[in-house]
């Protein structure tokens, strides 16, 4: 019994993979010296709020998976600390560490190599903000996939209501975020089925739905932009698809592969569209904004901002009525609302907006609402913060105004400056009357002011860019900007403006895109139709090799009596070499089987007893080719284009056509006779081939009489083409 | 089954896996005795020492979680009772002289030390563990003991207000409903509306049930003859702190002077006095799910309720009814003075 016992104990492990590098990041700015993943968020490392809410869900062992780079030692003692903080090993953290992963088909394929993945495992990003019930996600996946062997993953959405917020509007680049977060979706509604995925891009109000996807279900359900956390539900065959197919890079990628090539993989996705319980992603700066708030305002509970994720103990005191969380260890001088109001009525540039808030959150200290204050910091009365997050050990002094600064450990900020939806890291120091406007993210260590305005969007780091290999933009920067430039950071500043590296991030953006839309929609630039006709006369290429392997290895498989199923894979394993479509494999195949016939008897001219001998050989093959009604209008059509290529089959075509109506119940008589009336692939051929096959028609037509002929108009009104 | 260890029963607690306060009880008073059994101590301080950190520990991470807390307290009562039984019949009485004279104290902020056990007792091991078995014993029909009130305290044709769900209540009902005929409202208690569970509980043992509104309990007062409730922690001056609702019930109940009575275990006794602690939840508990609200909207969600001394009428406990007034002097027999500051 006791093996037994064991082999259950395995199977029931559930598994996560976490994937730290994570497809866009915060900017060289923050993440040379921190990877994204341990950027604290309310002063809580995103990481361990990925972790926090895994050990929630009951996952025995997390996999984080990270490239070789500074910081993996980083995340490999986080996590260490994470483990050992909380003594139990209910949960067991593990790094994997990879030379050469640049996207999720990397990792998947390295972990697939390393076969570290069992079962059934979560798929997710580590900036990943849940309090979703994984278990029920995971359990109706396990449900799925025992009813249904072909769904090899199930993709988690949240149906979010849009926020309709006026804080966020004055980021920048909000179309860029919605674009990145939110799907189209179409699926099956009675199976959950996903049957088109696509990534929202245009403003419009449109979708357009292929209309073959109404043929399949009867019911769709549609969702036009949902949220999608980058969560996925993975089975074990997942891992080896990505090994399989070296150019799939993202999850969107496997999404659409599975799904246009369901036929050929026979793999199905489904996905589960949320409606309760918390997910969002702080993929970019404007997000990090968004969760830093949503947090705060404890919609991620339990997770809040109190009590520690590590250690589980309550480390802030929080005030409900101004949702202010701080540290029994933060000093606020005494002072009340009053102070701050003498803050506004001096006079200062103070637009509307921010008199609106004074006054409406006039409670405690200088008043504040939404806020976070770490340990030992010191914050004088008539300080304002709103939706602001403040580290360890800082110093706010009088007069500051802060509204979305996310202010890092160390941070000394002197009296009169404005901070405005930025981030400013460790060590920062800012003298007096420094404005730092939107968008801005302060690098650790730098200095700057007194009295300088840092524009919308600036990057700054302490030292010059350094010309590490990976970024070459930046050491021609440093070239040109040696010394720090007093008028960008002050006469006490010590900075350095560091240019977004537009090359890296747009190349990978753009690649994304093209391979997209590639052979859907017509190419938008020069380069993208010029990519267009290099992969035409690719395609046209690969198609004659094809032909030629497919041709010899049924000629092989002939001459050997190969088993069909050797012989399916062998055509399959060409395909896949040359990448080939489903329809171009049928009429090869077809075409192939008619020739090995004829080759087979030894002569040019083709006669019956061959081809019935191939046909006989080969009917399994073509079988397994032919599944539905429109896979036998392709087997008609590629014998008649047989016919245009090589007239001598003619006298056959008869008795071919006969033995695969009646012999092999390959073809349906009422195929062939909608073909026939159809007028066939309308080829030169098909007037001649009308006239030798007149006969078995005629005899068709009457073995069907008492039967519907108009019953598969519907099914094949568009295929015969 | 795996030794308890206090790792997984914090982490129990904190994914609030527990269904009832009974067993949260019952789980720790398993992991004290495990404690006592299984730990490495030779003297009695030793082990007090081992005992309060399971206290500390959760008043750390989980302070609104005061049944294990009340179990540690009395565990530290029973070790320090044995240890002076022990050495009783050899010194004098002097040790236990401060729980026969209980100097109560009320100094939240400490400065008491343990009682000083340092003695070795090879025989204190099997003793404690003797009489937490028989505390065990007591725990476990709690619950039965005050059910068997039902009867004396519900009269024919009388009118009973519940509110929210307490299977201890639920069964002190069920019990009455046995020899009487009456009639109970239940609000639903929102926003877990676990009244409804009640509701249905009740009517199915063939009590005639009323489901009101939370806010509905005022106009309703009027013509109910008693308020019964269940609680979470009964508080040191004799307040107790409960699911959300109960203080507007008990305030309604007060204006129309209907009787209170809060069903409770001793075990609910807590040390902790007024509204120490109030745990704070999260505003998707109360707003529907898909209905935007803007950012600027602040939602403060609490989960417990504060009903002052002056509203309770009776507890119904266990070992007898209990006015408000008289839980100081409960609690000094119940723990040990020297536990108050933790």
């Amino acid at each position: 019994m006791a093996p037994k016992v064991e082999v259950h104990e395995e199977s029931s492990i559930l598994q996560a993979v976490i994937l730290t590098e994570c497809d866009i990041d915060y900017g060289t700015a923050i993440t040379h010296y921190n990877p994204k993943v341990l950027v604290p968020l309310a002063n809580t490392p995103l990481l361990d709020y990925t972790l926090a809410w895994l050990e929630r869900c009951g996952v025995d062992e997390v996999i984080v998976y990270c490239r070789t780079n500074t910081h993996t030692d980083k995340i490999k003692q986080h996590c260490k600390r994470f483990t050992s903080r909380r003594e139990d090993c209910g949960i067991k953290v593990m790094v994997v560490v990879s030379e050469d992963c640049l996207n999720l088909g990397d990792a998947m394929r390295d972990l697939y190599s390393k076969s570290l993945l069992k079962d059934d495992f979560i798929l997710l990003q580590g900036d990943l903000v849940a309090t979703l019930d994984l278990q029920d996600i995971v359990a109706k996946h396990k449900e799925n996939r025992l009813s249904d062997k072909s769904m090899i993953m199930t993709c988690v959405y949240v149906n979010k209501p849009t926020e309709t917020t006026t804080t966020t509007a004055a980021m920048e680049g909000e179309e860029e975020r919605g674009k990145e977060v939110t799907a189209t979706l179409v699926t099956a509604a009675d199976t959950g089925k996903l049957l088109l995925h696509r990534r929202t891009r245009s403003k419009s109000s449109k979708i357009s739905i292929p209309t073959e996807l109404f043929q399949a279900s009867s019911d769709l359900l549609t969702y036009p932009a949902a949220y999608d956390p980058s969560l996925a539900i993975c089975s074990e065959v997942v891992p080896s698809l990505f090994s399989d197919n070296f150019d799939y890079g993202s999850r969107d990628s496997l999404l659409r592969g599975v799904i246009e090539q369901e036929e050929l993989l026979g793999y199905s996705i489904r996905c589960q569209v949320v409606q309760d319980g918390y997910a969002c992603r702080a993929s970019t700066l404007q997000q990090y904004q968004r969760v830093s708030g949503e947090v705060m305002r404890r919609e991620a509970y339990p997770m809040v901002c109190e009590s520690s994720l590590t250690s589980h103990r309550i480390r802030y005191t929080y005030d409900p009525f101004t949702t202010t969380y701080w540290e029994p260890s933060a000093k606020f001088t005494k002072g009340n609302g009053g102070t701050s109001e003498v803050v506004v009525g001096a006079g200062t540039e103070v637009d509307a907006g921010v008199i609106l808030t004074c006054k409406l959150f006039q409670r405690g200290n200088g008043g504040t609402s939404e806020v976070v204050v770490g340990a030992g910091t010191e914050v004088d009365a008539g300080v304002l913060l709103t939706a602001s997050v403040v580290g360890d050990h800082c110093t706010l002094s009088d007069g500051v105004r802060a509204n979305a600064a996310f202010i890092m450990n160390n941070v000394h900020i002197k009296s009169g400056c404005k901070l405005d939806h930025c981030y400013i890291g460790d060590d920062v120091v800012l003298e007096e009357g420094v404005v730092v406007s939107s968008g801005c993210v302060v690098g650790p260590g730098v200095r700057l002011g007194p009295h300088v305005t840092i524009p919308p969007g600036t990057q700054l780091v302490s030292r010059p860019p350094s010309s590490t290999p990976d970024h070459h933009d930046d050491f021609d920067e440093t070239t040109r900007v040696k010394e720090a430039d007093p008028s960008i950071c002050g006469v006490k500043g010590k900075a350095f403006i560091l240019l977004p590296e537009e090359t890296n991030q747009d190349d990978d953006d753009d690649d994304e895109e093209s391979s997209d839309d590639d052979g859907r929609s017509s190419g938008q630039d020069d380069g993208d139709s010029e990519d267009a006709l290099m992969m035409m006369s690719d395609d046209e290429h690969s198609e004659n090799e094809f032909r030629r392997e497919v041709q010899e290895s049924l000629m092989n498989g002939m001459s050997k009596k190969s088993a069909a199923e050797n012989m399916v894979l062998e055509i399959n394993a060409s395909r896949h070499a040359y990448n080939v479509s489903m329809e171009d494999v049928l009429t090869t195949v077809t075409q192939g089987i008619l020739r090995a016939g004829q080759k087979q008897d030894g002569g040019t001219e083709p006669t019956w007893p061959g081809i019935n001998t191939a046909l006989k050989c080969f009917v399994d093959v073509l079988r397994n080719y032919v599944r539905k009604g429109r896979d036998q209008l392709l087997v008609l059509n590629a014998i008649e284009k047989l016919m245009v290529d090589s007239p001598e089959f003619l006298p056959a075509t008869q008795k071919i056509l006969f033995n695969l109506n009646q012999t092999f119940e390959i073809l349906e008589g009422e195929v062939i006779l909608h073909w026939y009336k159809k007028g066939g692939a309308g080829t030169t051929a098909f007037t001649t081939i009308k006239t030798s096959i007149a006969q078995f028609i005629e005899w068709l037509e009457k073995d069907s009489e008492d039967e519907e002929d108009s019953e598969d108009e519907e099914d094949s009104d568009e295929e015969c083409s | 089954m795996a030794p308890p260890t206090k790792q997984d029963f914090i982490n129990k607690l904190r994914l609030e896996k527990f269904e009832s306060e009974q067993s949260k009880a019952e789980e720790s008073l398993a992991l004290l005795e495990h404690i006592v059994a299984n730990a490495s101590w030779q003297t009695g301080s030793e082990l007090l020492t081992l005992l309060r950190n399971v206290d500390i520990e959760v008043s750390a991470k989980l302070p609104w979680e005061t049944t294990p807390r009340n179990m540690v307290q009395r565990a530290l009562k029973i070790v320090v009772d044995e240890y002076s039984s022990c050495v009783g019949g050899v010194s004098a009485m002097n040790t236990s002289g401060h729980h026969t004279f209980p100097q109560v104290t009320m100094d939240p902020t400490g400065g008491v030390e343990l009682p000083k056990c340092d003695q070795a007792l090879p025989d204190l091991r099997d003793r404690v563990l003797e009489a937490l078995a028989e505390y065990r014993a007591e725990l476990e029909q709690s619950d039965e003991l005050i059910a068997v009130q039902g009867e004396s305290k519900i009269h024919n044709d009388e009118v009973i207000l519940t509110f929210d769900w307490c299977g201890l209540v639920l069964a002190f009902l069920t019990r009455a409903a046995k020899k009487r005929h009456f009639h109970v409202i239940v609000a639903e208690g929102a926003p877990t509306y676990q009244g409804h569970r009640m509701a249905e509980s009740l009517s199915r043992v063939g009590i005639q049930t009323t489901l009101i509104q939370d806010c509905a309990v005022f106009p309703m007062m009027s013509r109910v003859n008693k308020v019964i409730i269940g609680t979470r922690t009964v508080l040191s001056n004799g307040g107790i702190k409960t699911d959300l609702g109960a203080a507007a019930l008990a305030s309604a109940a007060k204006f129309y002077c209907v009787p209170l009575y809060v069903c409770t275990p001793t075990y609910k006794f807590s040390r902790i006095s007024g509204e120490e602690v109030n745990h704070c939840g999260s505003g998707s508990a109360i707003i529907p799910i898909n209905t935007p609200l803007p950012s600027s909207v602040n939602v403060a969600v609490s989960k417990f309720d504060y009903v002052p001394p002056e509203n309770v009428t009776s507890f119904i406990t266990n070992n007898r009814g209990i006015a408000p007034s008289y839980v100081y002097r409960h609690l000094s027999e119940l723990y040990d003075p020297a536990a108050y500051h933790v």
